[in-house]
């Protein structure tokens, strides 16, 4: 006697492990947020011989003065590199390079702010940027030096901060 | 205001007027203060020629144009508004037409072509009446033509002139902007209503350097330029004068055509720098005045010359500023003339900026608006932002900067500056762009400085700190934000104000896009602006190594003293890779100076400072005016049944030589025929080789020579004698036969026959017949000497004689070649380089050469190939060698080195066995007579043809022998005549330094000197290195010792290396030469005569001599063949016993050394 129906079952309990998934660890993308974080700070050592130990007045458009302690400034910040690095006259550094994975890194943490639930604002204060060339071609040689400084610091903040991240 | 009445226009056919330049006759007391005699304007007006009675002075032009001076007024405008009426007197009446007359002058004649002006006829008469009219005053004064003037009050003028107007033009000229475009606005303003139709203006203006008093009014005939004017609306014309030249003076005036009616403006004079735009303006107004009823229209002028008073003092002469009008009065027509002035207002100053003195004291400084031809002042305003105008801060300075200090520094003010014109009225400009005092929290000074690497710069710092200003002591100096500088290289110039030196300076290194470094003034607290200072510290002393100027020919100026340009232009050679820059110059004959700096591509740097002044070198590289010497020997070879042809030149400073031949190889195709050019250094150029092929293959067109058959052969030569005279010395004599030919040169070739040794020539002059060759001979030994007389058709056949002592070579005649019907052009391969042995030398090789004719042109060597222009020795009768007279300049590299020496000439270069046909041969000796007498003379010159071109031109032989031998000549022709002497005593013969003595000929010269004592003196044995002819010496100049020391020269060479004891006698004359001598008619007995020869004489050529005289013996017996002197000298000798004969002493001294040798013997 022949019986149609067991080939068919079979078929079907083949299908079976293609439905399967698990979801991708915290720790994963914190590890990989780190290692990116990293990998970009090391790039702006390469180039930035110096460390930058003055205070610099008239560049308050640039962040990185103050601590970053949300996934969401975290992003809003990086956000504002990315304006700012294009602009930036130098071409000894790989601002294209750097524009990358700071693209990169925000996603990470958008996918880490995912896991948490966190939601992302649209950045005001990037509305309120206008027109950077502008501001950054008054006195380029310390935009681009205080830019690359502040930015190593935001990423020293970042790394500091994802050790403690719980939430958003 | 200047109102002159004028006088006149009429139309009537003529062709005769009369320029009147009226002067003025003012004296103080009829005008105002402001009207001096010293004010030198005129004015020119065309009148008609039927008025010209009634001026004082006239002069009549062949163009029929007169001119004449009369009165000129001189009016200074006032610095207001001013008007210079001159209406016409009430005594005076309207000139009949009849005796107005104008037409189109053949004189005047537009360059444009746009119009063919007619002038308008002014109808003078003899007075007239000109008023100074201003706001404040009113001075009227009529002349008559006596110069008596008139006062006339302020009503009589106002109530005359209105009502008479027929035209009233507004006119408003001024200077454009960019200061190109004269622009004069014409607007109509009044017109009777009888003038219908279209009205077309032109203005005609001429240009002039000279201020109005040097200016002639024959400037104005014919070389004024006309524009027309073109209609901008109703009534509204704009003329425009383009490519202006500011400081010349325009005399301007207006052709109005109405209809038929051509009125014509006054002159006005004007320069365009005055009335620049920002430097007021030209108004005038032409108002006409008339009956109208003949005219049908009339008009009146009225001119406002828009310079105010300072201008006249500031840039004009009295004229230039002026408005020229003259009044010449009928009533008919009145020229008003007014000005109103229109106040000066400039533009406002340019670019405020801070900058800092050396006290740390702030000032704000402008440039003057574009430009400003006239001093300015300027007012500084310091005012509040938009909010805060309370209060403004007002100061009038006279420079163009301003001190600040630095109290306002940080406070949020504005400066604004204007100007003004510094001397008169004027308005002031508009305020400048506002500048902010606080528009940067930080200031350096200055912001930027570029300096070079080992310098030392200093930097001044202002930090203000929202709203506070940091105090000097705690500014603390940064680089880069990286290094702090230390403090002792601070100096606190005040309290606000600290200064940074920073010493030996390394070169900056770019940092990605960033070429300076950055210099920061921070606060001690670590705290900075985010501004900085930028120091460029660059690697500089940059030079011009050289500087290539292509400069093609400078014929003439070449030795003058060429004068620096003062003219400095400034070339901007924008392509970065580029190193040179190519300059075009008017003047090549001047010497430039080149400077180069540079900045960077994006033009935001500074410019460098100059670079050290290099200097054109002005060079003379015209082509060698001849081709190189040359000859040519052809060698059969007969197993090939060819012919080769050498062409041999002599080495010369030349660079490269180019060969051309011209040739009829008959049936044989010479296809694989090329023309080279020669490089002498052995560095060919391809280029230059390809262009002289391609320059031959065009101008390869077949030459028509003569068709004729004849075959005799041209026998010319009749004999050829060669003397040894010593081992250096060998001459060669020749006779030609009876015929009548145009021998263009000799060419005297000879060899040694016994030694392998290479032929030697030499070209000769064609009229003379006995030649010294230089040259070391062996006298054992045989030599071949060949003599090719040279035509202009060709070469002759040769004369050849094998050693030394022969009357008559054997004469060698070559098959005479059959005249060729075709010519092809050849090129030859001339090969070597100088430094090899045959350089100077190339062969051809052909089998069925007929007819070779070749020239050569050279280049020298101071040039590359190709660097100069060639010059091309063409055979001389030959058109259509001639016709490729080239001229290939292709690189110029070496234009400033010096070519050392000229060129020598080349000779033509003929086929030996060219057919000479139809010459007559006619009597003969009397020419061959008169050619030897020119002998000398012609050598000579021909010797200074030869060095034409060289620096060196004046050698002994133009100094001393050239002058003699023209006097042996002269001599000798009175010889034959009256059997006068007449000869030219040298003495010392001072070189010049220039001249190098000829050492080479002078080695190998010899010669013997016969005479009671050896006369011979080193200097003048010097002056007979060419000469071969007699001189006649006259150590000393008493009568009674004249036939004593009266002696024949012969040359020897022993004579000339000992020093004589009469040295003295020749140089103390101190002249090198002497005036004519008379040798007088006195006899000199035979004895006398046998003292030159006597044993006693130091003759130390004695060997070869008597072979000498001997040959000269055997030349006496043969009669017919007799040298013409030696028959001469014979004959005197003989028969006039009285006279000695002036002639060639060679064969004077050979009839007595004849007579003594054989009385020896």
């Amino acid at each position: 006697m022949r019986c149609p129906s067991l080939p068919l079952c079979g078929l079907l309990w083949f299908w079976l492990p293609l439905f399967y998934s698990r979801p991708v660890k915290i720790d994963k993308v914190k590890a990989d947020t780190k290692n990116l974080t990293r990998t970009i700070i090391a790039r702006i050592q390469e180039h930035q011989l110096f460390p930058l130990n003055l205070k610099i007045n008239g560049l308050d458009f640039i962040p990185g003065e103050r601590p970053l302690e949300s996934l969401d400034s975290m992003d809003e910040t990086l956000q504002i590199f990315q304006r700012i690095l294009p602009s930036l006259p130098m071409e000894n550094v790989p601002v294209a390079q750097i524009f990358n994975d700071i693209e990169n890194l925000r996603s990470l943490i958008q996918t880490l702010g995912s896991h948490l639930g966190c939601t992302f604002h649209k950045s005001s204060t990037l509305d309120a940027l206008g027109n950077l060339t502008e501001l950054l071609t008054t006195s380029p040689y310390t935009a681009a030096v205080v830019a690359l400084d502040r930015l190593q610091k935001c990423l020293h903040s970042i790394i500091k901060h994802l050790d403690h991240i719980q939430r958003c | 205001m200047l109102l002159v009445s004028v006088e006149y226009w009429s139309r009537r056919e003529s062709a005769q007027r009369s320029i009147y330049r009226v002067f003025t006759g003012h004296d103080k007391s009829t005008s105002a203060g402001s009207i001096g005699p010293e004010n030198g304007s005129c004015s020119v007006f065309i009148v008609p020629s039927s008025v010209t009675h009634c001026l004082h002075y006239f002069f009549v032009f062949p163009d029929f144009i007169r001119m004449a001076v009369a009165h000129c007024m001189v009016h200074q405008i006032p610095a207001s508004s001013f008007m210079l009426p001159c209406p016409s007197p009430n005594e005076t009446s309207v000139i009949p037409l009849t005796t107005g007359v104008v037409a189109s002058s053949p004189g005047l004649h537009g360059e444009h072509g746009t119009a063919e002006t007619n002038s308008l006829v002014l109808v003078a008469e003899e007075s007239f009446l000109c008023c100074l009219w201003s706001e404040t005053h009113a001075n009227c004064s009529s002349y008559t033509a006596g110069m008596e003037t008139k006062k006339f009050t302020f009503s009589e003028i106002s109530s005359l002139t209105p009502q008479q107007t027929d035209l009233s033009w507004n006119i408003l000229c001024w200077t454009k902007g960019d200061l190109e475009l004269f622009v004069c606005i014409l607007k109509l303003s009044n017109k009777k209503s009888y003038l219908n139709g279209e009205v077309k203006i032109n203005l005609s203006y001429v240009l002039s350097e000279l201020s109005l008093e040097d200016m002639s009014t024959d400037s104005l005939k014919g070389n004024f330029m006309v524009t027309p004017c073109d209609c901008n609306g109703s009534d509204k014309y704009e003329c425009h004068i383009s490519s202006l030249k500011l400081n010349y003076t325009y005399i301007t005036w207006l052709n109005i055509i109405n209809g038929v009616t051509l009125l014509q403006s006054p002159l006005m004079s004007v320069r365009p720098i005055n009335i620049a735009a920002g430097a007021g303006k030209l108004e005038a107004v032409v108002v006409g005045r008339g009956s109208g009823k003949q005219l049908g229209a009339a008009g009146t002028a009225s001119v406002f010359a828009a310079a105010s008073r300072h201008r006249a003092k500031a840039a004009a002469p009295p004229c230039s500023s002026q408005l020229f009008c003259c009044c010449l009065s009928t009533g008919a027509n009145t020229w008003e003339l007014q000005r109103r002035a229109t106040e000066v207002k400039p533009e406002p100053p340019l670019n405020l900026r801070l900058e800092m003195t050396d006290e740390g004291q702030l000032k704000i400084c402008w440039f003057n608006p574009v430009i400003t031809p006239y001093p300015l002042q300027y007012e500084v305003k310091f005012s509040g932002n938009a909010t805060q105008n309370a209060w403004q801060v007002v100061e009038i300075v006279t420079e163009t900067s301003l001190i600040i200090g630095n109290v306002l520094v940080g406070s949020s003010y504005l400066v604004q500056v204007r100007c003004k014109s510094l001397h008169g009225p004027g308005f002031w400009s508009d305020w400048s762009t506002p500048y902010n005092l606080n528009a940067e929290d930080v200031m350096y000074f200055p912001p930027k400085i570029l300096t070079s690497v080992g310098s030392n710069v200093s930097f001044h710092c202002l930090y203000n700190d929202k709203n506070k200003m940091i105090l000097s002591k705690k500014i603390v100096w940064w680089l880069n934000l990286a290094e702090e500088i230390p403090v002792r290289q601070y100096t606190l110039v005040n309290d606000r104000v600290s200064r940074v030196t920073l010493f030996n300076l390394n070169a900056t290194k770019p940092r990605g896009k960033f070429f300076y470094n950055a210099l920061y003034c921070c606060n001690q607290n670590r705290e900075c602006h985010h501004r900085y200072a930028e120091l460029y510290v660059v690697v500089s002393a940059f030079a011009v190594s050289q500087i290539h100027l292509h400069i093609l020919d400078c014929p003439s100026r070449i030795g003058e003293l060429t004068s620096l340009p003062t003219i400095e232009q400034i070339f901007e050679v924008s392509n970065a890779p580029t190193r040179s820059a190519m300059i075009k110059v008017l003047d090549l004959c001047v010497v430039y100076i080149v400077q180069v700096r540079c900045s960077g591509l994006d033009g935001l740097g500074y410019w460098s400072d100059w670079s050290k002044p290099a200097y054109t070198i002005v060079q003379d590289i015209q082509a060698p005016l001849r081709g190189p010497e040359f000859w040519r020997v052809i060698n059969e070879d007969p197993i090939r049944k060819q012919k080769n042809v050498t062409l041999v030149w002599k080495l010369g400073s030349w660079a490269a030589l180019a060969a051309r031949c011209v040739s009829c190889g008959g049936p044989r195709e010479l296809d694989s025929l090329a023309a080279y050019l020669v490089d002498c250094r052995g560095t060919g150029d391809p280029r230059k080789l390809s262009s002289l092929i391609d320059m031959l293959q065009l101008s390869e067109n077949p030459l028509q020579m003569s068709s004729g058959k004849t075959r005799e052969p041209v026998n010319i030569v009749q004999s050829l004698s060669a003397y040894p005279v010593n081992s250096s010395c060998v001459i060669l004599t020749w006779t030609l036969s009876p015929q009548m030919y145009v021998i263009t040169s000799f060419f005297l070739e000879w060899k040694n026959l016994n030694e392998e040794e290479q032929m030697k020539w030499i070209r000769v002059a064609p009229n003379i017949s006995k030649y010294y060759i230089y040259d070391h001979f062996i006298l054992i030994e045989k030599y071949q000497f060949s003599l090719y007389p040279i035509f202009p058709e060709g070469v002759g056949n040769p004369k050849t004689t094998d050693g030394f002592i022969k009357v008559c070579g054997p004469s060698v005649s070559k098959p005479v070649l059959e005249h060729p019907h075709c010519i092809v052009n050849l090129g030859l391969t001339v090969s070597g380089p100088r430094s090899h042995s045959h350089a100077n030398a190339f062969t051809l090789h052909y089998a069925d050469l007929l007819t070779l004719i070749c020239s050569m042109s050279c280049i020298h060597t101071a040039k590359k190939i190709g660097l100069g222009l060639e010059s091309e020795q063409d055979l001389g009768s030959d058109p259509l060698l001639q016709q490729r007279a080239r001229t290939q300049p292709e690189t110029f590299e070496h234009l400033f080195i010096k070519h050392p020496e000229a060129i020598s000439f080349g000779p033509l270069l003929l086929e030996p066995e060219i057919v000479l046909e139809d010459i007559n041969v006619a009597k003969a000796l009397k020419s061959e007579d008169k050619q030897d007498l020119l002998a000398v003379d012609s050598m000579f010159t021909k010797i200074q043809d030869s060095e034409h071109d060289s620096a060196c031109s004046s050698s002994h032989f133009s100094n001393c022998l050239s002058e003699s031998s023209h006097d042996d000549k002269v001599s000798e022709g009175i010889t034959r005549q009256s059997n006068i002497k007449y000869a030219t005593i040298i003495s010392n013969c001072k070189s010049s330094g220039l001249c190098e003595q000829q050492k080479n000929l002078s080695g190998s010269f010899n010669g013997c000197f016969l005479g009671e004592d050896s006369l011979v003196t080193d200097p003048f044995s010097r002056s007979w290195e060419v000469g071969n002819q007699a001189f006649l010496i006259l150590p000393d100049q008493h009568p009674s010792q004249a036939s004593k020391t009266i002696s024949l020269s012969v040359v020897s060479s022993e004579g000339f290396s000992e020093p004589s004891d009469h040295d003295d006698i020749f140089s103390d004359g101190g002249s090198p030469e002497r005036s004519l001598y008379y040798l007088g008619l006195t006899s000199i007995k035979k004895n006398e005569n046998e003292i030159f020869l006597t044993e006693n004489s130091r003759v130390m050529c004695h060997l070869h001599t008597n072979g000498l005289f001997k040959d000269m013996g055997f030349l006496q017996g043969t009669t017919s063949d007799l040298n013409p002197f030696i028959k001469n000298s014979l004959k005197y000798e003989n028969s006039v016993k009285t006279f000695v004969p002036y002639m060639p002493q060679f064969q004077a001294t050979t009839v007595k050394l004849q007579e003594t040798t054989e009385t020896k013997t």
